[in-house]
């Protein structure tokens, strides 16, 4: 059973998307913001990491580059609101595989997963 | 606009200016409710968005749409080359027939708010506060971010623009982001009387068929105006005119 790291400050989120995945077979674990995302990536090594970029403490980028820092093979997918163009360029540049724009479509992030951990 | 609140045209901006200001703001107001419809996938209305100066002493009386009972009101600080703040109203019954919308319950079930339906409403203002600065950033090439939203469960229009115009004269007292930006005067926009002015975009959402109803305020910072009108005449002066 694939395991996702599901990275968000809003619980709402959280529970959306933990929702959707266990639904579909997915492991869930939660942080909820970068510092605690980074951390546990390193305890729990998901198999991806579904990652929003406005979070208190550390923001998304920060954290994707940290974790990418400690793990070069890490699968992280951008999950936000922000689309700002030179935003998703250094979320790519950084080494994320893909970016979702919110609101939250449920299909979407299940093929991104998909695609990536199968 | 209700009486006795002072409307002022700054003194640092031209007509077309103004209107070019205006044109933006209510572009990105626009952008943010239609990212509401998709998120509850039902339509949401907007009414023209409405964009003046106001003496930032008066700042407390500038919603066009009182509302004198308590309210919810979500506060998402902008960061980055454009600063300032989003801030969405909820009279309290619309806040929670929204949250009921949003975590699929039956209308009438939430009756307080509690925790999940306060992160529920913060998701609203994230959304809002996103797309406007996507579509500013799309028109402009700025740069802004959200900050994380700040829910206040009971609160007025008068608290929430206050607490916004406070940040905006801080920025534009000496020493703090009082310097020319691009050879306009940042900071506050002054008066002849020596006041302040800020600039408030607002506009009324509408789900109609729920009830739903909220006040959405746009209160950019002094400085960020000067940002965006010089970076709307860098980019019409390479011939990428994007308004």
């Amino acid at each position: 059973m694939p395991k996702v790291l599901i990275v968000d400050d809003a619980a709402f989120m959280r529970m959306r998307s933990r929702k959707l995945l266990e639904e579909h077979g997915y492991q869930v674990e939660e942080a909820q913001d970068g510092q605690e995302a980074v951390r546990k990536y390193m305890e729990s090594a998901p198999d991806a990491v579904l990652m929003d970029i406005t979070m208190p403490v550390m923001d998304g980028i920060a954290a994707l580059k940290e974790i990418k820092k400690r793990d070069p093979h890490a699968k992280v997918i951008m999950c936000t609101a922000v689309g700002q163009q030179s935003l998703v360029m250094e979320a790519i540049m950084s080494g994320a595989r893909d970016y979702l724009l919110k609101p939250f479509d449920p299909d979407k992030v299940l093929a991104s997963l998909k695609k990536l951990v199968g | 606009m209700r009486e006795g609140t002072r409307i002022v045209s700054s003194i640092n901006y031209s007509a077309s200016e103004l209107d070019t200001l205006k044109r933006i703001l209510a572009r990105g107001m626009e952008s943010a409710a239609s990212v509401l419809s998709d998120m509850i996938g039902r339509k949401i209305e907007m009414s023209v968005p409405d964009v003046c100066f106001v003496a930032c002493r008066d700042i407390a009386k500038a919603s066009k749409h009182s509302v004198e009972e308590p309210t919810v009101g979500v506060r998402i600080g902008l960061t980055g080359d454009v600063t300032g703040d989003v801030i969405l109203i909820f009279p309290r019954a619309s806040a929670y027939r929204l949250v009921d919308i949003l975590m699929g319950n039956k209308p009438g079930t939430t009756t307080s708010l509690t925790e999940m339906g306060g992160s529920a409403l913060c998701e609203v203002g994230n959304l809002a506060g996103s797309f406007f600065l996507n579509s500013l950033a799309e028109a402009t090439g700025l740069r802004a971010m959200p900050a994380p939203p700040v829910l206040d469960g009971e609160t007025f229009v008068a608290k929430m623009l206050e607490a916004s115009v406070a940040t905006n004269e801080e920025a534009a007292s000496p020493g703090t982001g009082g310097e020319c930006v691009g050879g306009r005067p940042a900071g506050g926009a002054g008066r002849a009387d020596g006041g302040t002015d800020a600039l408030v975009a607002q506009t009324v959402l509408k789900q109609s068929l729920e009830s739903v109803e909220a006040l959405f305020f746009i209160v950019p910072t002094n400085n960020s105006l000067a940002t965006i009108l010089n970076a709307l005449s860098s980019d019409n002066a390479k011939g990428n005119g994007v308004i």
